[in-house]
């Protein structure tokens, strides 16, 4: 299972959506109404657990969750050990 | 970190505007006790004018506070009222009201104190605002969260004549501003005693849910998390209370999220016993609806069922770095 398959499940079981037509484009943050407060903790926390990483407070922002790609391309970075060029 | 701009008004807000700040601009002239006057006069008329509000206090107190007889819960809610809408009139003269900041614990100063900024869980007792009025006295670093009509351009004013920096509840983004604010050492204050969607807890024996920003923002921005809050001891003279209720930034887990904020709302039960009079009971707290949801509902999943699954996740949770992705069939047979 690649790290894009494993993050649209992580969305789907988090927010409890259909994430089988997202791609790398679709817009998260503003389009998602389950993406709020409560479902951006959610989310961090599940994808902590899931990739065993820490996303780091200053990572937390909107332009992670702006669009699957953002977050997959942050995903890729920290678990390559490139955190610091995607920031 | 301001307000965005106001939208255009129509005829109708003008006028409640305009009318508002006759008033208050009428009251700011008077002195504290004048206006106290005005409040507590004012407050029997609010009550006879909305019954089912006021019906909702005395079934509220009734159900919460049982020891408490027929005569007493009339009392309390009569006061409560009073409080109310004294809380809202001072809302207009932060600038002018005297407030006694004590500590629960030496920590609670220490934090506060030390500038790195905190979540601070607030609650809707004696005027609204003072809890953020007493955090930018001490800190010169508040920020809070407003729910006034964007349309009310005197509302913003109101925040930035003393100094607190304000987001507005429905503007988009609101929660990564308050994030931004949190991790650049501002201290925010979040009322969290209110009705919210976010967590379910029990409060005075009962289900219900309860906005969990303050906890949060502790736990994305890496903060400690503090109570504050306040009560009426003279006209314009509140008291406002810190405590610590975590000194370190709370984990990222379910299951601790929903723990802090039972404890939160045990000690909320205890502040409210302490002084009925000043809590706004008149809101819609407990609903219907928030009877424990089943599993596999919709919308995030963080609720007490989970919390369960989530402490099972922590004992069975794989050393930190090391890689958790399952295999497919596939991949195991290759």
């Amino acid at each position: 299972m690649n790290i894009s398959q494993v993050l649209r499940e992580v969305l789907a079981e988090t927010l409890a959506i259909d994430t089988t037509h997202f791609r790398a484009e679709t817009p998260l943050l503003g389009a998602l109404p389950e993406l709020d407060s409560m479902g951006i903790t959610a989310l961090v926390i599940a994808l902590e657990q899931r990739f065993a990483i820490e996303i780091q407070p200053e990572d937390v922002g909107a332009r992670l969750l702006a669009s699957l790609g953002n977050l997959e391309n942050y995903l890729c970075a920290r678990l390559s050990g490139w955190g610091a060029r995607w920031a | 970190m301001g307000l965005s701009a106001a939208p255009r008004q129509g005829y109708g807000e003008r006028l409640v505007e305009r009318g508002i700040e006759l008033l208050t601009g009428g009251l700011a002239r008077l002195p504290m006790g004048w206006r106290r006057g005005f409040a507590h006069g004012l407050a029997p008329w609010l009550l006879r004018l909305s019954p089912r509000t006021h019906r909702r206090t005395l079934a509220n107190l009734a159900e919460a506070l049982p020891g408490l007889d027929c005569g007493a819960r009339a009392r309390v809610a009569r006061q409560v009222s009073q409080h109310i809408c004294q809380g809202v009139l001072d809302g207009f003269w932060l600038e002018q009201l005297q407030l006694d900041i004590e500590y629960g614990d030496a920590q609670a100063r220490e934090i506060l104190l030390a500038g790195g900024g905190a979540s601070v869980a607030t609650l809707h007792m004696g005027c609204y605002e003072v809890v953020a009025l007493a955090l930018q006295r001490l800190t010169g670093r508040c920020t809070t969260l407003s729910n006034i009509p964007p349309w009310l351009s005197r509302g913003e004013r109101l925040y930035q004549r003393v100094g607190i920096a304000c987001v507005r509840k429905k503007q988009t983004g609101a929660f990564f501003k308050l994030l931004e604010a949190a991790r650049g050492g501002q201290y925010i204050a979040l009322h969290a005693d209110h009705h919210g969607r976010d967590l379910p807890v029990r409060f005075f024996g009962r289900a219900t849910r309860a906005p969990a920003g303050a906890l949060l923002l502790s736990a994305l921005a890496r903060k400690p998390l503090l109570l504050g809050y306040a009560w009426q001891e003279a006209p314009g003279h509140y008291r406002v209370r810190f405590e610590t209720l975590e000194a370190t930034p709370l984990r990222r887990h379910n299951a601790e999220l929903c723990a802090a904020l039972q404890r939160l709302y045990t000690r909320f039960e205890q502040v409210i016993q302490e002084r009925p009079a000043h809590w706004d009971w008149s809101y819609k707290r407990w609903r219907e609806e928030d009877e424990p949801r089943p599993a596999g509902s919709s919308g995030p999943q963080l609720g007490l069922e989970q919390a369960g699954v989530g402490l099972d996740q922590v004992h069975g949770q794989a050393a930190a770095g090391a890689m958790v992705f399952q295999a497919t069939p596939d991949q195991r047979a290759a």
